[in-house]
């Protein structure tokens, strides 16, 4: 039998050490990208390993007692190794496709150190049972999502991480303020101490404004599409994938301990459903590839939120369900983008067109990777949205449903449009069919998120399965 | 797994033509046609193997389930077939193959989750049905069926919560009306039923479908399993919930019917083209069995479930035969244009033929109908409302007399050359009739002991002689007027698309509007600020000292609490 | 008393000595570093073996700690000033050097208010000869601002001493304690010397709105010696003056509540706080830009300062610390790119990153400190700043507290994107990084600042816990 709670500290603590390592081996003439690539490996190993031994029922805890109450306390509940397994995951795969998007250049290991940073950040705040250390972790990836989308360095783009960076400081700093009150009103700011407790309704505000600044709510999801300027698996890691479920998770996670008061769970509902309307909406506008996935990630996550909001058995299943297979979809889209950018040079769809004969791997699995988002089966998002609004029948106020129902069909609308404007509709200039569409290591990331998007939907019943026994939300 | 047992063989065909299309380039055509034949064989079967007791949760489909599954093979077997003649890409025959397994997965599963997921995914082939020939037209039958099957999302969601199952073994048990979430559950449910059908909102995909594509896909998709699948959740729905239906929801079926009609016979009366009339006589139909529904009066469970069959499958049937038929037209002639098609009847008149009786039957000719449906229809109608009787009415008569306007052209006195004709497109046209023919003359074969408690109570003689009257006016008057000549600017999808982009458009707004209140105006409001700040610092040391002594004074006031507590 | 009189006296000789060393290249430089060497490592034994004592001005766990903090600095910027001083006059130099920090070490280890004041005018006076050590228009201009205003500040130090004077008549910390513990009801008096001894002290410290004089002082004086202004003289000779006023005012008044100065010092310290921050965005210039930057976090030990309860205080001190080195960090770095492009205008040269690394690496993780972001040492002084605030009602100045941070980052990532984080501009081409000389204290105290950070439990369980022990 493994020693549960030393895999889960392994899980933290590898891909820090992984980041470490990348200047000290860059002296030693070792590849960074390499390096990273081996460390987002074995946290994911690690973690899928952990999501096994949790689903037996034993969770993992570490604690070490700090002042003030701070404690760096790690649990690993199901939802946690579920998360960690999911981001390392996904996270692995797109260090597998920067491998080969990724050039030369003076910043490659400070690419690779800030993913690798960001990771560990990931896996420490899944796993934190203490606000303060959650707090932490969220502010590293925040600082390491800064350094990472200004890779290239251009003026504009150091101009957009700026602002993604203030943006979700601001709004990390309500949750240091829930902290701060929660220490007050509570006495205590460890979450397993504070089960079954109610803080006060502020606090409960504050930790949902920084969820929503996280997670790309409106109003504070103006970030999210200006993040478009980083490299695809950037955008990919952390925009579609990783970073924006940091907020959406820490919501689910703090509150499963803490009570959500009702009047909160019912604003988050509507604010979310808003949000994925307005969302939807400028993704029918947009022009730029990244900018709609973009807007798509943000009416998505609503989608997450709600359930959450609506929480029990039934509803966490179905939010976890959607991260999975959002991250999934989600990241492969990014990817393609990365994949048509590599090809085409521009971000502007009204420049491509045609794109379907060029390069049909890519468009294949873009189709896949969009009817998965939309929601069309067999693919896996089919069940996710169908989990979404089941949990919500009855539960949720009817207006909210009918909200989230014409948010579905606007990512119908705004996914068919951007596949078609881009890989099916006449070309703008001509692109000429060369051998490889992309470095390998791209085109079988992008097809491996693909076809497993496929995959999850025609095998649902084990993630679904895992997930019902572990939250009680079976059928 | 057995109720998925027809399903295997279409599956496995469409994996050997992904795996083997480069190596025989008439495998395709091939495997289509096994797999569909197989499918239709295998549904025979699923009946027989109750014995075996290895079936989906102890649940066997229904007859009813059965019977429909059985008409979904056999089209899409002739549809197969059809093919061989009309196209050689490979995708066809894959989404022929793609279209069968869902559908037939959608008919036998039995709960309403594996339902939906065929439902849905059936989005999937009639997309990439229609994408080789045209883009857009995909498009737009991509979102307007992806559109009724989120309604039918919901609805299911709320069927749950009213019900606590989303089992097909369900049935209405309680005396009292289904209110709010429940009654929601039955018009959202029915109204996705029926979209895939094309009934109103959802109708504005099929012509452009119809026109552009080969006879043969209109023939299985729209025409036939579409509205197969339509008849079989319409009837399921009904069957469930028909004790506890309050007025209401009848009064909305109704009027869906209704409002189906109308648009389909405003654009009926300018058509120009044989298959875009079929197409509006689908939209059409589909109008006509909800219109039915929603006044028949539900009392016995085994002649409703005939009813409901029959209305389905014999439209079905017709309209699938009628598109074979114009689909011939096309082989032979090479165009399915009435102007083009004057005095054809003469080189193809089994054809024509053929293309009457379907004519007759769908324009509601009484006998021309095992169960007189029409007349019953009718009737019923005038049970419900007496005024309401124009509808069906009306419905003939602008069926009549639009069909009888083609086949005016077609006897036309012209002299043609004569076209090639094609056995396989013959046999293919021939096997449709077949299920028309039964159901035309099978009154024929004595079922009256079976139908009478059906008839009891119903005069039919008067409606049948109202209706073969409609259809003699019809005929009349199609001879002496001429067809109107209005243009259709604006269809349901049109204005749902200025509608949406209107409202994106002011969205999207607030987004960017909010976008300046978080970043551009708060950046703002500081480097103002900030920049007066910059400037009141620069090296004036009197300015230093007079902000030192306004600090102090402020300090003492501070301190002395502003002198006033 | 004796043995903290030590860190007084070598300096001075030390001076003296290198006084005569004017014309030597090498020696007054080894002779400085040599000198504040053992003074560190002296207060840091004397720092250990005062904790656990009682609580006593001038010679108690306080000035350990601020001994520690000042020979830290002065240790480091003589390290940095024998590579980056550019001065013929080094003897002049590293002797002047070695007089502030006697000053300094003088004023925190007084023990009455007049050895205070004595002490204070060693600092300013050495200050001013430093800022305007190189003879240049500009450093002698702000050399003279702040002599204007300094001279005010110790006109009113000398005003509360005296008014002292006639009060009790004893101007020790020892008799003071004694006379706010008869006078336990009337208190106006004693609130009205420890107020203008306050505002005094705000002037040294260079507080909103008294603070004209610092971003001209910083940004015209040479790299080093802004590092020590910054990081160590201006804390010294003004913060902790403040903070010993601060905790007897608390005393005088029992707690915040009653506590009027206290309050106004708390209002001047936010509107430092949110002045600092928001004149620091477009500033043109690193140096000028540190300056409002300083001003700022002035501000926010101000506040806690004033505040007064024992987490608020911890906070304070802790920021104290934690302000020192990532100041004295960040103006190395400037010093970095003053030597290696010439200037330190924000967008002249632009995409520093690729040619100078370390600089850039290292000057990133001051400012993020600064910022308050975790996992640096920043973030914990300010959790107990806020959290203390909080705690003790003031929600509102909490909350501006804290979302001065966004405003804090926001100028620093202007920084970073002016100077470092960008695409190279086309005329940084000869630039190279500085030799290790200049980096290594760059490096230590950037080291200091991330282990602070993630052994935060063991600082706070050695440091910071005696002292809210003792405050309670």
């Amino acid at each position: 039998m493994f020693d549960i709670t030393g895999l889960m500290i392994f899980t933290v603590l590898f891909p820090f050490v992984g980041a470490l390592l990348i200047p000290i081996l860059k002296h030693f003439k070792l590849d960074s990208g390499k390096v990273a690539l081996f460390t987002a490996a074995g946290t994911f190993v690690s973690a899928f390993l952990l999501c096994y031994y949790v689903s037996f029922g034993l969770f993992p805890v570490y604690r070490i007692p700090m002042p003030l109450g701070m404690d760096f306390h790690l649990l690993g509940d199901a939802m946690s190794a579920f998360m960690a397994a999911a981001a390392s995951f996904l996270s692995f795969i797109i260090m597998y496709y920067s491998q080969g998007y990724i050039k030369e250049s003076a910043y490659k290991a400070e690419f690779y150190f800030a993913a690798m940073l960001f990771l560990g950040a990931m896996m420490g705040l899944v796993f934190s049972a203490n606000l303060a250390w959650i707090f932490v972790f969220w502010e590293i990836t925040a600082l390491c999502s800064w350094r990472l989308v200004g890779y290239f360095r251009a003026d504009s783009d150091i101009a957009k991480a700026n602002k993604t960076f203030l943006i979700t400081v601001f709004g990390a700093l309500f949750l240091f303020l829930a902290l701060v009150a929660i220490a007050n009103s509570n006495g205590t700011i460890d979450l397993t101490e504070l089960r079954g407790a109610t803080i006060p309704f502020y606090a409960t505000l504050f930790i949902i404004l920084a969820a929503f600044s996280k997670s790309a709510i409106f109003p504070f999801s103006s970030w999210l599409p200006d993040a478009g300027v980083a490299p695809s698996p950037v955008t990919a890691l952390l925009h579609a994938a990783v970073l924006v479920k940091i907020g959406v998770f820490a919501f689910a996670k703090i509150f499963t301990f803490i009570i959500l008061d009702i009047t909160a769970a019912e604003l988050v509902m509507y604010v979310a459903a808003i949000s994925s309307l307005i969302a939807g909406a400028a993704a029918l506008k947009e022009t730029n590839i990244k900018r709609v996935i973009a807007y798509s990630t943000i009416s998505q996550l609503g989608f997450i939120f709600f359930a959450i909001a609506i929480g029990g058995g039934l509803g966490t299943t179905a939010a976890f369900l959607f991260i999975l297979m959002h991250g999934v979809a989600k990241g492969g889209l990014f990817l393609c983008a990365g994949i048509i950018e590599h090809k085409t040079h521009t971000k502007d769809i009204t420049k491509m067109g045609g794109l379907a004969k060029v390069m049909p791997i890519t468009a294949l699995a873009f189709g896949f990777c969009a009817l998965s988002v939309m929601g069309i089966p067999p693919f896996g998002g089919f069940f996710s949205k169908f989990m979404v609004f089941l949990a919500a029948a009855g539960e949720a106020p009817t207006m909210a449903i009918v909200l989230f129902a014409f948010a579905a069909l606007l990512t119908l609308a705004y996914l068919t449009r951007l596949f078609h404007i881009v890989f099916i509709a006449s070309p703008k200039q001509n692109f000429t069919k060369s051998k490889h569409e992309a470095p390998h290591q791209m085109m079988i990331s992008v097809s491996v998120l693909a076809i497993l998007s496929l995959l999850l939907g025609l095998f649902v019943q084990w993630p679904l399965g895992y997930l019902s026994t572990m939250f009680g939300g079976a059928l | 797994m057995i109720p998925f047992f027809p399903l295997v063989f279409p599956l496995a065909c469409i994996v050997f033509l992904l795996a083997f299309k480069k190596y025989m380039p008439n495998t395709p055509k091939f495997l289509a046609f096994a797999g569909t034949t197989l499918s239709l064989v295998a549904v025979f079967t699923v009946q027989g193997t109750e014995s075996l007791k290895i079936f989906q949760d102890g649940v066997l489909p229904t007859p009813f389930a059965l019977a429909i599954a059985v008409f979904i093979a056999f089209f899409a077997t002739l549809a197969a077939l059809a093919a061989l003649r009309e196209t050689k890409s490979p995708s066809f025959y894959f989404n022929i193959l793609l279209s069968t397994a869902f559908a037939l997965g959608a008919v036998l599963s039995n709960n309403f989750i594996m339902m939906l997921l065929f439902w849905e995914g059936l989005l999937i082939s009639l997309y990439l049905f229609i994408l080789p020939i045209n883009a857009k037209t995909a498009l737009k039958a991509f979102l307007i069926n992806a559109a009724g099957d989120v309604v039918l999302l919901v609805g299911i969601c709320l069927f749950y919560l009213q019900n606590g199952t989303l089992d097909f073994t369900f049935f209405a048990k309680t005396n009292t009306l289904l209110t709010s979430s429940g009654l929601w559950a039955f018009i959202l449910m029915f109204t996705g039923a029926v979209a895939k059908a094309g009934a109103f909102p959802f109708h504005n995909w099929i012509e452009p479908a119809a026109m552009q594509m080969p006879a043969s896909f209109t023939a299985m998709l729209p025409a036939a399993i579409e509205k197969l699948l339509a008849v079989f959740l319409m009837g399921k729905m009904f069957l469930i919930f028909f004790p506890i239906l309050p007025a209401t929801a009848k009064v909305f079926v109704c009027a869906l019917g209704i409002i189906t009609i109308a648009v389909a016979a405003i654009n009926m009366l300018v058509f120009k083209d044989i298959k875009q009339l079929l197409a509006w006589n689908i939209v059409m139909q589909i109008g006509l069995l909800v219109l039915g529904m929603g006044v028949h009066i539900f009392d016995h469970l085994l002649h409703d479930t005939l009813f409901v069959l029959n209305h389905g499958i014999f439209k079905a049937a017709l309209l699938a035969c009628a598109f074979f038929t114009a689909g011939a037209f096309k082989l032979y002639f090479g165009s399915t244009d009435i102007e083009e098609l004057k005095g054809t009847a003469r080189h193809a008149p089994l054809m024509t033929f053929v293309l009457f009786i379907c004519a007759l039957g769908l324009s509601g000719l009484s006998f021309v109908d095992i169960f007189f449906m029409p007349s019953a229809l009718v009737a019923d109608t005038y049970a419900a409302m007496p005024i309401l009787i124009i509808i069906p009415a009306l419905a003939a008569f602008i069926t009549m007399f639009t069909f009888a306007k083609v086949f005016f052209a077609l006897l036309v006195k012209k002299s043609r050359a004569k076209a090639e004709g094609s056995h396989i497109y013959n046999t293919v046209v021939f096997l449709s009739f077949l299920p028309v023919l039964f159901f035309t003359f099978g009154f024929e074969f004595s079922l009256e002991p079976f139908l009478a408690p059906h008839f009891a109570g119903i005069n039919l003689s008067w409606v049948s002689i109202f209706n073969i009257l409609v259809l003699l006016l019809a005929l009349a008057l199609a001879v002496k007027v001429k067809l109107p000549s209005y243009k259709i600017k604006h269809n349901t999808y049109t204005i749902t698309i200025e509608a949406i982009t209107v409202f994106t458009k002011w969205l999207y707004k607030i987004d960017r509007f909010m976008d300046k209140l978080i970043d551009t105006w708060p950046s703002a409001i500081v480097k103002k600020i900030s920049l007066f700040f910059s400037r009141a610092h620069r090296g004036n040391t009197p300015q230093y000292l007079l902000w030192a002594i306004l600090g102090l004074l402020i300090f003492a006031a501070l301190v002395s609490d502003w002198g006033i507590k | 008393m004796l043995l903290n009189g030590i860190f007084v006296i070598i300096p001075v000789i030390g001076a003296v000595i290198c006084a005569f060393l004017n014309k030597q290249k090498q020696a007054p430089g080894l002779l400085a570093n040599i000198i504040l060497l053992f003074g560190f490592l002296i207060s840091l034994h004397i720092f250990f073996m005062s904790l656990g004592q009682e609580w006593f001005f001038g010679e108690d766990v306080l000035s350990a700690f601020m001994l520690i903090m000042i020979y830290m600095v002065a240790l480091a910027v003589a390290f940095f000033a024998v590579f980056a001083a550019s001065t013929k006059r080094r003897g002049s130099y590293f002797a002047i050097l070695l007089v502030i920090t006697a000053g300094m070490a003088g004023v925190v280890c007084s023990q009455d208010l007049f050895t205070l004041y004595v002490f204070l005018e060693v600092v300013a006076v050495a200050s001013f000869v430093l800022i305007a050590f190189y003879n240049r228009e500009k450093s002698t201009e702000g050399a003279i601002r702040y002599f204007y205003l300094s001279s005010i500040a110790s006109a009113f130090i000398l005003f509360a001493i005296s008014l002292l004077l006639l009060y009790t008549g004893d101007t020790t910390y020892e008799g003071l304690v004694k006379t706010i513990l008869q006078t336990q009801g009337n208190s106006a008096p004693l609130n009205i010397i420890l107020g203008t001894l306050a505002v005094a002290l705000m002037i040294k410290t260079g507080l909103f709105p008294f603070h004209s004089w610092t971003p001209d002082a910083y940004e015209s004086a040479s790299s080093p010696i802004s590092a020590l202004l910054a990081g160590i003289v201006t804390k010294v000779a003004g913060t902790y003056a403040l903070v010993l006023v601060c905790m007897l005012l608390s005393i005088v008044n029992f707690g915040i509540e009653h506590n009027t100065v206290g309050k106004a010092i708390m209002w001047f310290g936010l509107g430092s706080i949110v002045f600092g921050a928001l004149a620091a965005q477009e500033q043109k210039d690193f140096k000028r830009m540190l300056a409002y930057s300083s001003i700022s976090q002035m501000g926010y030990i101000t506040i806690a300062a004033a505040l007064a309860t024992p987490l608020a205080m911890a906070g304070a001190l802790f920021h104290i610390f934690n302000h020192a080195t990532f100041k004295t960090l960040l103006f190395f770095c400037a010093g970095n790119v003053k030597k290696a492009t010439g200037t330190t205008a924000i967008n002249e040269m632009r995409g520093l990153q690729e040619k100078m690394p370390y600089t850039s690496a290292t000057a990133t993780i001051g400012m993020l400190a600064t910022a308050g972001l975790p996992p640096f040492s920043g973030f914990w002084s300010k959790l107990f700043i806020i959290a203390a605030l909080w705690q003790a009602g003031f929600i509102g100045m909490s909350v501006t507290a804290l979302f001065a941070s966004v405003l804090t980052l926001a100028y620093f990532l202007k920084l970073q994107r002016g100077m470092f984080f960008g695409s190279a501009s086309k005329n940084i081409a000869n630039v190279k990084e500085q030799g290790m000389g200049f980096l290594i204290p760059c490096f230590a105290l950037a080291f200091i600042i991330i282990a602070v950070g993630i052994y935060f439990p063991f600082i706070y369980n050695n440091f910071l816990s005696p002292f809210i022990k003792v405050l309670q």
